[in-house]
């Protein structure tokens, strides 16, 4: 109900003020868009096969500078009920203080500043070099935290860049109970542009998974607990992202690798590469894998890679399709499946 | 684990298909001849010599010497050097420019852009703006500081 009221609040207040809702923003700073995408998918694993069509989330963005050191960001999706149970979320409510010409600060849920995609994609799917977001962010990294980030750009020659977060941690999160069991993740990251089209980034992440079973990235043990360990794991990730994009090529690595105490290191990979055939249209290919190893305690045990290769084409400033044919295996009880699925995507922005 | 033939065939088909379409409709968008001025108000501590313009219209550089943010003025669709920048700095495409700072804006790496349709506006909006760049077709009048000409 309460997001209900938010959400009421916000469209009252964009329609009461002199905001240009249809993309960009007038001169007193705000700007207001909107997104969403339907997927139509064929997919054939084993001796099924099986077709639907599926509407995502919508999101609401807000953005608004609010004097010469304060800048706001707000992002609220809906999804409906057959998709997901909380039709309504809030997924960034950020208020920004610019400290100085090269650092801030930044209070509020934030993306996780842990690599180049969670960093720089929001949940409209438009700008979405791929479809699918890396699997790694299904199973690994955490999307999103609540905290305080202290922050860093422009820096010297090579632009060097940093972020520091601490934060309430992914079992707050999951439960909407911000900071009731205090700080538990720490996020940092550091960056640079060896060339300007070129950027390089490793972060590192840390957090107590609290009761971790009752966690919705849990999936069941591959061994039993050990009889004196509790339900509270430590889970530590690093992570490593390069992004080089020019004119006609673009080409994105992501890589982590990530443990809970006592098991052994989980990975995984994700690698595309595009050509720009002009401005509007890009051919792509990418590889994508997560893999889990025996001795996992908190994420199921095995590999499940997605390969993949699509079209995107911008059929206006914010509209786009996209269509991969993606060839998906999966070795990870109890739901080992391998398939192909012809996936096609229409978002679009306003 | 057995591969389904026919979604494979009907796939390798669809997607050649659908790119030899989408190659035959990529037309590239023209380049619009153009000189383009970019200019700001008359500040007194402008190095030009150290100026990054193009770091100002990408988005990279968001900061005055001073420490003031830049506020960047961008041709709206309906400005005459909508085309000539986008052929400048964004391969060839204005709507190019425009989802270039859309990303920026979403990931929280720029401040919020304006867009102006003609030079008076944007001249307006240099008056009435503090840390305003923006980009015209004509030489300014000499109450604004040329910062760049682009030929």
């Amino acid at each position: 109900m309460k997001y209900r009221a938010y959400v009421g609040a916000l469209v009252g207040v964009v329609l009461a003020s002199e905001v240009d809702a249809h993309g960009m923003a007038p001169a007193n700073g705000w700007q207001v868009n909107f997104f969403t995408h339907a997927n139509s998918i064929q997919r054939e694993e084993g001796t099924s096969k099986r077709e639907e069509f599926t509407l995502g989330e919508s999101t609401l963005f807000v953005a608004t500078t609010l004097g010469e050191r304060w800048s706001a960001i707000t992002e609220i999706t809906y999804q409906p009920k057959l998709y997901r149970d909380d039709t309504v979320k809030v997924e960034r409510l950020q208020l920004r203080y610019e400290l100085n010409d090269e650092q801030y600060f930044v209070i509020g849920k934030i993306h996780t500043p842990m690599n180049y995609w969670n960093d720089t994609y929001h949940h409209g799917r438009v700008f979405f070099p791929t479809i699918y977001r890396p699997l790694a962010f299904e199973r690994f990294i955490p999307i999103h935290d609540i905290g305080l980030r202290w922050g860093g750009r422009g820096i010297g020659e090579q632009d060097l860049f940093f972020d520091l977060v601490l934060g309430s941690g992914i079992t707050a999160e999951s439960e909407h109970e911000f900071f009731g069991n205090g700080i538990n993740s720490t996020t940092a990251s550091v960056g640079f542009y060896p060339l300007e089209d070129w950027t390089l980034q490793v972060g590192y992440y840390s957090d107590t998974l609290i009761d971790h079973e009752t966690l919705p990235g849990h999936q069941m043990h591959a061994t039993p607990m050990p009889n004196n360990m509790g339900q509270d794991l430590d889970f530590e990730l690093f992570a490593f992202s390069s992004q080089f994009e020019n004119g006609k090529f673009r080409a994105l690595t992501e890589l982590s690798v990530n443990r809970t105490e006592d098991s052994d290191w989980n990975y995984s990979i994700f690698q595309y590469g595009a050509y720009k055939v002009d401005p509007d249209l890009a051919l792509y290919a990418y590889y994508d894998m997560t893999s889990v190893d025996d001795s996992g305690l908190h994420f199921a045990v095995g590999e499940e890679i997605r390969t993949g290769v699509g079209v995107s084409y911008f059929f206006a400033t914010t509209a786009v399709v996209k269509v991969e044919l993606i060839d998906h295996e999966n070795d990870i009880l109890p739901d080992s499946k391998d398939g192909l699925e012809l996936r096609m995507q229409i978002a679009v922005g306003f | 684990m057995k591969r389904g033939f026919g979604l494979w065939s009907l796939g390798a088909v669809f997607g050649q298909t659908m790119i030899a379409w989408l190659l035959c409709f990529a037309v590239p968008e023209s380049a619009a001849a153009a000189d383009l001025y970019i200019v700001a108000a008359k500040q007194s501590d402008v190095q030009l010599e150290a100026l990054d313009v193009d770091g100002i219209i990408t988005g990279k550089q968001r900061k005055w010497a001073n420490g003031a943010p830049i506020v960047v003025v961008l041709p709206s669709k309906d400005a005459a050097q909508f085309k000539a920048v986008g052929d400048h700095w964004f391969n060839g495409s204005g709507t190019a420019m425009q989802r270039h700072w859309l990303r920026l804006v979403f990931s929280g790496r720029a401040n919020v852009p304006i867009y102006a349709k003609t030079d008076a506006e944007v001249l307006a909006i240099l008056d009435q703006t503090a840390g305003a760049v923006g980009i015209i077709n004509e030489p300014p009048p000499e109450s604004y500081q040329l910062l760049s000409v682009i030929d």
